[in-house]
């Protein structure tokens, strides 16, 4: 089995937190279950890993932030739970291309929705889905986001375009 | 000693403004990769700017990113920067992107790894390349003292040290050692720009939310930087949570305190 470097291992432990919860009842066993680089034990087994989680609670508020700005609606309905409800999903739980951000808040909003459907804005919901998937086109019928209109059924269209570039409409129905 | 603000959209009236006392500014490399070179230009024909990034993920081993580290020289590029800079730190690692800065160990490694990225980056852009300090709650142990760490990274790479006053203060009080120490331990010359922002506190620790006024032991912290070393510009790095155009002109009286010693 290929070692890893400490950067490689530690930026594991920041994004896994079952990781970090081994790591805290046994450093040692975790360096081997990973291959860490002998070299790199020291440095590993200085680690304090009330430390560590704070760290990792870090980068946990900066993968909402990210969220709140691809779901803001969604985010503002759940309120003082948000936070709550995103750390006990993203401390075990992260995008599988590492990577990409929309994947991030496509997922949670997918885990909120399995859990409470209400919590999570249609709208936001379709963009999310639209955005990952690879279609060209996508209709839903939604209530819309309106000004003077507290909810008027309308139309959500997507139509995506050469490359990765698409576009979204939305249609008042005046129903 | 020039005195200035990061740029970000929510300033960009302020800014238009020439609001007095405000030499230049520093631009986000990131923010710019996605379109805006325009106003980029713009700004570059109005300010002296510094080009400062996020993501370079200097410490990661293995090759830079070539598509970011392009991206990144384009907007230098338009920029046209006195100097360039990023972080002593990783963002990424082989297998994922982590989205913020992490610590690095200091290690005769790393310090290989951070000097060989910085000289390619500075080569590519055929720019002076600085280096700044983060905000760490993990303190790493490594062959080196982080301070001995710099200063070899400094002379490895050729480079100069962007000194975060706010991340010194953070992490000496986080850590439980002397800032003033460590800043006497550093090599004066290679300090050319610092970094200023109120820091917050949360669950017991100081936090770097770049949301926050610049609180009086970061003004001494800042002075005691300048009386030391020769530094030739001062950032205010506010983030989030802007004051309305009285507190930005009280946050860059600030800055001039620092500069001034008073």
């Amino acid at each position: 089995m290929t070692e890893i470097d400490f950067i490689t291992a530690f930026g594991r432990l920041l994004r896994d937190g079952n990781l970090r919860d081994r790591f805290a009842a046994n450093p040692q066993a975790v360096a081997e279950e990973i291959h860490l680089r002998r070299a790199d034990w020291p440095a590993w087994g200085q680690l304090i890993p009330a430390d560590v989680e704070f760290q990792a609670v870090v980068l946990l508020r900066k993968r909402l932030d990210l969220i709140k700005f691809l779901a803001p609606e969604t985010c503002r309905r759940m309120g003082e739970k948000l936070w709550s409800v995103f750390h006990d999903y993203a401390r075990a739980s992260r995008p599988p291309d590492g990577s990409a951000k929309i994947s991030d808040a496509f997922l949670f909003c997918r885990h909120l929705n399995a859990q409470n459907p209400e919590a999570v804005v249609a709208s936001e919901r379709n963009r999310l889905d639209f955005a990952v998937s690879k279609k060209r086109m996508a209709l839903h019928r939604v209530q819309m986001p309106t000004g003077k209109r507290k909810a008027s059924c309308g139309l959500q269209l997507f139509l995506r375009g050469r490359g990765e570039r698409w576009r979204e409409f939305f249609f008042y129905l005046g129903l | 000693m020039k005195i200035g603000a990061g740029y970000r959209r929510e300033l960009s009236a302020w800014i238009k403004a020439r609001p007095p006392g405000v030499d230049c500014l520093e631009i986000t490399a990131e923010h710019f990769f996605n379109g805006g070179e325009e106003h980029l230009a713009t700004l570059a024909g109005q300010y002296p700017l510094f080009v400062h990034g996020l993501a370079l993920s200097l410490g990661t081993p293995g090759p830079l990113d070539q598509k970011h580290l392009e991206q990144f020289a384009r907007v230098v590029k338009v920029a046209n920067p006195e100097w360039i800079s990023d972080h002593i730190a990783f963002t990424r690692t082989v297998e994922a992107d982590l989205g913020h800065l992490n610590p690095i160990p200091p290690t005769r490694e790393m310090l290989n790894i951070i000097a060989d990225h910085a000289r390619e980056v500075s080569e590519r852009c055929s720019k002076p390349m600085l280096l700044e300090n983060i905000t760490s709650h993990v303190q790493l142990t490594g062959d080196l003292r982080e301070t001995d760490f710099l200063n070899r990274l400094c002379e490895q790479a050729d480079c100069g040290l962007l000194l975060d006053v706010t991340n010194l203060f953070i992490n000496s009080r986080n850590h439980g050692y002397d800032a003033l120490q460590w800043l006497h331990e550093i090599e004066p010359r290679r300090i050319k720009q610092l970094h200023i922002v109120g820091y917050s506190r949360a669950d017991g620790r100081y936090t770097d939310s770049h949301s926050t006024p610049i609180q009086e032991e970061l003004i001494e912290l800042a002075q005691a930087v300048v009386a030391y070393a020769p530094v030739q510009a001062i950032i205010l790095e506010r983030d989030e949570d802007f004051p309305d155009v009285p507190g930005l002109e009280g946050e860059i009286a600030k800055l001039k305190r620092i500069r001034d010693g008073n």
